[in-house]
């Protein structure tokens, strides 16, 4: 291989690993056009939660955390990438998170989960995006919420939040 | 900078992704209890230390693929930190276990956190583990408290399983 071909590989993957993040990103702050930005507007996704076309899932899943988690926060890991040509990719990769949930009584349960995401990534106009996003659920816990706003914890002023107020916004960081 | 150094520079950048894709490799033929990903892994010879096994990485795999009672497992990797040395390398890595044991009846979750300090070597172009010792730094247990057919989770039909029957498979393919 060249070494052209060899810095193109490298610059792939990492193109694909952050477009990975950049959905996590849009998932966690959720903003509905950065989660499309991440999917080809003909992508599929199987994700039990919904599933179809991704950009419609995008439209049904931002209200859908919105509504269901009172926070929620996901980080990924153990990314694998195989290329099938120059433009086309298979992934996978682990999230392990972490949200908060109410129960109907009102009692608040912290839901830490880990997920598989199994992928097709297609590069249209230099861009690689998703053309498939399969959800694989491994293991989930629903424990006491746990979390505390008081003491040494009230310390911690920046909170993350689901709008453009968020530090990463300030930061420049997301378009 | 001369083109000798930008070959050295490109090999090392392949070298640690392919250190790292082990890494993950690993972690997958682990959780997908896949006895010959596993194998493939190990360069000739090759020590495993993890917990209470201690020996050759061919009699590892079989002890890693069928632990009495594990029911699912999820080895997540981070902080990957590799120092190349042409033909050998050395790296640590963080792992998060999350493990299902169901022993006498009782469910039981086990997140363990913990390093692997790793040698690696290089054969015939392939990156391979050729000794693994994994540190232990905190475990925490409890019951299990998994919801698999009930509110959001139970509408996530797609389970991860320890076997060919995995959902990953239909993607990857089974590998030699």
């Amino acid at each position: 291989m060249s070494s052209a071909a060899r810095i193109r590989a490298l610059a792939d993957k990492q193109a694909i690993h952050e477009q990975m993040c950049r959905y996590i990103q849009a998932v966690d702050r959720c903003d509905l056009d950065l989660l499309k930005s991440t999917f080809h507007h003909d992508g599929t996704v199987i994700f039990g939660i919904f599933d179809g076309n991704a950009h419609a899932f995008c439209d049904y899943d931002i209200p859908f955390i919105k509504d269901n988690l009172i926070w929620a926060y996901h980080r990924i890991a153990n990314v694998l990438i195989e290329f099938d040509s120059d433009t086309l990719a298979r992934a996978e990769s682990y999230m392990l998170g972490n949200a908060a949930a109410a129960l109907p009584d009102g009692t608040k349960i912290n839901c830490p989960d880990n997920m598989r995401y199994r992928d097709v990534w297609e590069k249209r106009d230099g861009v690689w995006k998703m053309r498939q996003r399969d959800l694989v659920m491994d293991w989930n816990g629903c424990w006491p919420y746990a979390g505390r706003e008081d003491g040494e914890f009230a310390a911690y002023r920046i909170q993350g939040s689901r709008d453009r107020n968020d530090r990463v916004y300030q930061l420049g960081l997301v378009p | 900078m001369s083109d000798n150094n930008e070959q050295q520079l490109l090999q090392q950048l392949e070298d640690k992704q392919a250190l790292r894709e082990l890494g993950t490799l690993f972690a997958r033929a682990a959780d997908r209890a896949d006895r010959s990903l596993l194998a493939s892994l190990f360069a000739d010879g090759a020590q495993v230390s993890d917990g209470g096994f201690s020996g050759p990485a061919s009699e590892f795999v079989g002890v890693c693929a069928a632990p009495a009672g594990l029911e699912r497992s999820f080895h997540s990797v981070s902080n990957e930190f590799y120092q190349v040395e042409g033909d050998t390398a050395r790296g640590e890595l963080y792992v998060i276990t999350v493990s299902t044991w169901n022993k006498d009846g009782a469910k039981t979750d086990t997140l363990i956190g913990g390093r692997y300090l790793d040698e690696y070597r290089k054969v015939g172009g392939a990156w391979k583990i050729a000794r693994r010792t994994f540190v232990h730094e905190w475990n925490m247990s409890f019951p299990t408290t998994t919801v698999w057919d009930e509110g959001l989770f139970g509408m996530i039909k797609l389970r991860g399983t320890r076997g060919q029957d995995d959902p990953s498979y239909t993607l990857f393919g089974e590998k030699a």
